[in-house]
């Protein structure tokens, strides 16, 4: 009787099994690659100071040997990267609900594992692995996604910043690049998950910075009157420099009653922050500045709570613009330069200037950086 | 039928109760004196049930984040000004950085990034263990 129970257990589970493993031919796994990447992040080896200045200067250390052990070290780290680009979500499990005190302790990590994933392309091209150094491009351009997945300005931030250190290291390998892997790499980066807006990062600071004070004030108002200041002290910086202006703060949010009003004002104000981003790009970032400002002015609790929304935003247009030049390089690697022609710059009316270089070429936006000068993405040695 | 239950009942009633022997006494006086960890161990059972229900209750109140009253203890006010310290990566503080400029930013996150390499955890997560033996040393 015993025998016959298992049989049939077995005979269920066996399908649910095979049903459960992943399908071959197909490289998408179900898995989140917010799992693979703490593993890698678990491997992450102890740099010595030594190797900690070998990383940050990722992009300029000679290939020599120190470099290649630095990457000997972590080869089990570059696998769990490229398993977490196959995984078909990332879900960081962030618990929002802690408000300012939300901890985001993977994206600094994810920033060492995405110096180390740049010095390997580096040395998988200069090796000649040019294939490797493709999937390794790959991987890093993940990693740079997922980090930024989550509406939250830092972690869009360091998304671009990881997303920069991928296009830096494959720009002097792509004018050598066959048809093949330049299609491969097209076709991978349009693939891949998008970084999270900055539009959409203000509705995360509205519910979760200002809604989270609001309702914390409260609870502390209910469990003892005058108990909310406490709550509003928290948000104050340490740094000396800043006492003055903490106690300004203080000084004008005198009652509770007015720490509340604030608070819902602020909340009309993050709707008009979100409402800029749909002007004209020209306008945005005028408006931006206008409303921040007009905020800081009204508003005691803005200047403790606005984030520094016109440094992201002009942020978020560099990325957007550099990610733009490295299509376009593609496609001008690929295909020569007129294909220029039928692309537009997204900051301009018409197509990104093109300069041909000694051993590759530098095509450039009408976007300024805040120092002035047009973003530009050069390829070649 | 009477009859025999009336024949009955004075048999019965001619009956005297035999006194209680010493032996007997002793007896019941050991088990009493016996029983006493017995009731001890019922006492201390019942103890530990109580106080493991008022820990599940405990517990189940401390999940109910979404009333306002829960959401703040006096204990809890100290604890979340410690998060707002830039020795953890909190929200607040990357925040904090960013709104001085996006190079203290880097510097911050450099800083965290480096944190469990070069013995750099707060001092309270480096010594969670400090005199247990590595399971892999041997």
């Amino acid at each position: 009787m015993k025998q016959l129970l298992c049989a049939a257990v077995l005979s269920l589970l066996v399908p649910v099994y095979a049903l459960a493993q992943p399908q071959s031919g197909n490289p998408m796994q179900s898995g989140n690659a917010a799992m693979k990447y703490w593993q890698a992040i678990a491997l992450l080896p102890h740099f010595d100071e030594k190797q900690e200045k070998l990383l940050e200067n990722w992009n300029t250390i000679p290939l020599n040997a120190e470099a290649k052990q630095l990457l000997q070290t972590s080869q089990a780290i570059m696998k769990y990267l490229g398993r977490a680009a196959t995984c078909s979500h990332c879900y960081w499990d962030l618990d929002y609900q802690e408000g300012p005190g939300l901890l985001l302790p993977h994206l600094a990590k994810c920033r060492t594992l995405g110096r180390l994933a740049a010095l390997q392309i580096r040395y998988e091209f200069d090796n000649g692995n040019v294939s490797a150094g493709v999937d390794s491009f790959l991987n890093l351009m993940s990693l740079a996604r997922n980090a930024g997945s989550d509406p939250i300005l830092i972690s869009i931030l360091v998304g671009y910043a990881i997303e920069s250190f991928a296009l830096e290291a494959i720009a002097p390998y792509l004018p050598g690049l066959d048809k093949e892997l330049l299609s491969k790499l097209a076709a991978g980066t349009a693939k891949l998950p998008k970084i999270a807006l900055v539009q959409q990062a203000i509705g995360t600071e509205k519910t979760y910075m200002n809604g989270w004070l609001l309702k914390q004030m409260e609870a502390a108002e209910m469990q003892k009157p005058g108990e909310w200041r406490t709550i509003l002290q928290s948000l104050f910086s340490p740094d000396a420099r800043e006492k003055e202006g903490n106690q300004k703060v203080l000084d004008s949010i005198d009652t509770f009653a007015k720490a509340k009003q604030y608070s819902n004002d602020l909340m009309a104000v993050y709707d008009e922050l979100f409402k800029a981003f749909n002007l004209p790009y020209a306008e945005q970032a005028d408006r931006l500045w206008e409303l921040t400002q007009q905020a800081r002015k009204n508003n005691p609790l803005a200047v403790l709570l606005l984030p520094a929304l016109n440094k992201t935003h002009a942020a978020q247009n560099r990325y957007q613009a550099k990610l733009a030049l490295f299509l376009a390089a593609l496609a001008v690697a690929e295909k020569g330069p007129d294909e220029l022609k039928a692309i537009t710059d997204p900051f301009g009316n018409g197509p990104f200037e093109y300069k041909q270089l000694p051993q590759g070429f530098e095509l450039t936006s009408k976007l300024k950086s805040t120092d002035g000068k047009q973003v530009s993405y050069s390829v070649g040695k | 039928m009477n009859e025999h239950e009336d024949s009955l009942e004075a048999e019965l009633a001619s009956w005297k109760p035999v006194p209680v022997s010493e032996r007997l006494k002793q007896r019941i006086g050991q088990d009493i004196d016996q029983s006493g960890p017995f009731r001890r161990r019922v006492w201390l059972l019942a103890g530990t049930l109580a106080a493991a229900c008022l820990l599940v209750m405990l517990l189940l109140r401390t999940k109910q984040d979404d009333n306002p009253r829960r959401l703040l203890t006096a204990s809890s006010i100290p604890e979340q000004a410690m998060e707002f310290s830039d020795q953890l990566p909190s929200l607040r503080v990357y925040t904090r950085a960013l709104n001085q400029s996006t190079e203290a930013l880097d510097v911050l996150l450099d800083r965290h990034g480096a944190m469990g390499s070069r013995g750099m955890l707060p001092k309270a997560v480096q010594q969670a263990f400090p005199s247990s033996p590595s399971p892999f040393m041997n």
